[in-house]
């Protein structure tokens, strides 16, 4: 190696020794804070019992079940064909809400597997579909309104 | 050491070196997707090969970068710069799969061209932990990429030594952009604080490394010698040459290596013509200085390669006063025969009337 490039490595190096561990800071500190797991990712959980609206689509069925005294609901997301975007968020509609994020989060789903979706109490009877939102290209993939607009729960 | 095309010069070192790499890269590969198959049975396939092959070249980045100053720090270490290239290739070559996949997983089967999606899906550029990393890993590629196909000497020869490079010293730019490519992508996604911490450990290592290695290079090259006489330098005593091997010193602009052959002192210029290696580092070998880098050799009266090949590097005057050791450090022509100097034994004559 020749003195000029000797001397091009050590300022190099020396100015990595500031950028990097600034990069690797700044970008630790801006990592946000994240969702309970159970969520965008729920964990294992099984169907409840009772079935109390269905919607089937080419590509994947939407159920929303509830538990014999109704006093919980889910809703049950059910893949018949793998999806052909890594993954989705699922909204619960909210009237009037005219941007994705005024919407209510309910979770992610991956490609593969079916999911179940804990309906937060808040929900109710105002729940008048769901949105199914591809992140990634920030386009709304689907609309799913239920027939019956209520969601019969108490 | 010829400049005609030939694909690869395998040699048994060759070959146990890429043996090497390849078990290393299919033992990580098994061992990665395992572990992950067990932990979380819900994974996909595209997700493991992802992140398997992220993690892999990442890995093997890090050797690549820490071969050259542990390389300065140790010279045991030598044999891992012997085939570096290859290390680097496949590093691409792993990259490359990791990119196609990725590009695939979530800019294909769309309407948008998965190139024109990679740089327009997200334009959060006010944003850290929004920003669009994904990019950050696709310049890096390119330069790898770039790298990977000019690794060949074929390339060396005619893109010329200092264009080539310059080339590959993008290297560096491209590990910049990799560890933002970490940090503002899975990073931003992952809990655990493990994975900045292996980041900043691996970061940390090559940064201290590299510093170490080149202030103990720059110490050599701030040696001072001020004893001269008609354009002559005193060096040091003619009794701390070893047969066969070189001191070096760095005199006016660069190093020149004093080789002890046969009972003469002949001095070369340092710097290696294949890719700048340190002659002054090798030993003779058959008769020739031997670059310790990648074998390349020089006759240490005249600087040339043995026919036929045809690289040459600049020779020295080298006087020996008494048992002092003195050198002009004003080069000859590459090539130019000079006669040495002969190790006084007994007498304190001047073997080289340098006061001439």
């Amino acid at each position: 190696m020749i003195k000029k490039l000797r001397k091009r490595h050590l300022q190099i190096w020396y100015a990595f020794a500031f950028l990097l561990p600034l990069c690797i800071v700044v970008a630790w500190m801006a990592i946000p804070e994240k969702p309970v797991d159970s969520l965008l990712q729920p964990g294992r959980s099984s169907s409840m019992s009772k079935l109390v609206q269905s919607i089937e689509k080419e590509n994947y069925t939407l159920n929303i079940r509830c538990s014999e005294n109704e006093g919980n609901c889910q809703l049950e997301y059910i893949n018949r064909h793998p999806l052909t975007i890594p993954s989705l968020l699922v909204y619960i509609m909210k009237p009037g809400a005219q941007i994705i994020d005024e919407h209510v989060l309910l979770g992610r789903i991956e490609s593969r597997a079916s999911y179940h979706f804990p309906l937060p109490a808040a929900s109710g009877n105002d729940a008048t579909g769901f949105i199914l939102y591809d992140f990634i290209h920030k386009r709304i993939i689907d609309t799913i309104v239920f027939k019956d607009p209520s969601i019969q729960r108490r | 050491m010829s400049v005609s095309y030939s694909a690869v010069g395998w040699n048994r070192q060759k070959k146990i070196y890429d043996w090497l790499i390849f078990a290393f890269c299919i033992s990580y590969l098994v061992i990665f997707i395992s572990l992950n198959l067990l932990f979380n049975e819900q994974v996909t396939f595209e997700t493991l090969l992802i992140r398997s092959t992220s993690t892999l070249a990442v890995l093997l980045l890090h050797v690549i970068l820490s071969i050259g100053p542990l390389c300065r720090l140790n010279k045991k270490f030598l044999p891992l710069l012997y085939n570096r290239r290859h290390l680097g290739v496949t590093m691409f070559c792993i990259s490359l799969v990791h990119g196609s996949f990725s590009l695939f997983q979530f800019h294909g089967l769309g309407n948008v061209n998965p190139f024109v999606s990679l740089f327009t899906s997200n334009t959060q550029f006010n944003s850290i932990s929004q920003f669009p990393f994904q990019a950050f890993g696709f310049l890096a590629l390119i330069i790898f990429f770039l790298m990977a196909i000019t690794s060949h000497d074929f390339w060396l020869h005619n893109l010329s030594p200092r264009v080539w490079k310059t080339l590959h010293m993008f290297v560096y730019l491209a590990y910049l952009l990799v560890i933002m490519h970490v940090m503002l992508g899975v990073i931003q996604y992952e809990t655990h604080p493990v994975f900045v911490v292996l980041v900043a450990i691996g970061s940390g290592t090559l940064i201290i490394l590299h510093v170490l290695a080149a202030t103990k290079e720059v110490k050599k090259d701030n040696e001072h010698f001020d004893l001269k006489q008609n354009g002559f330098v005193y060096v040091c005593d003619q009794a701390e040459f070893e047969e066969g091997k070189a001191k070096l010193f760095c005199i006016d602009k660069e190093r020149i290596a004093v080789y002890k052959h046969e009972g003469k002192l002949y001095a070369v210029h340092n710097v290696c013509k294949h890719q700048g290696g340190p002659l002054g580092e090798g030993k003779i070998i058959d008769g020739c200085i031997t670059c310790p880098w990648h074998g390349y050799q020089y006759l240490p009266h005249n600087g040339q390669s043995p026919p036929p090949f045809k690289e040459k590097v600049s020779t020295y005057d080298v006087a020996i006063e008494g048992t002092g050791v003195w050198i002009n450090p004003k080069p000859y022509a590459e090539g130019t025969e000079t006669g040495g100097a002969t190790i006084q034994h007994q007498s304190s004559e001047v073997n080289k009337s340098l006061l001439v």
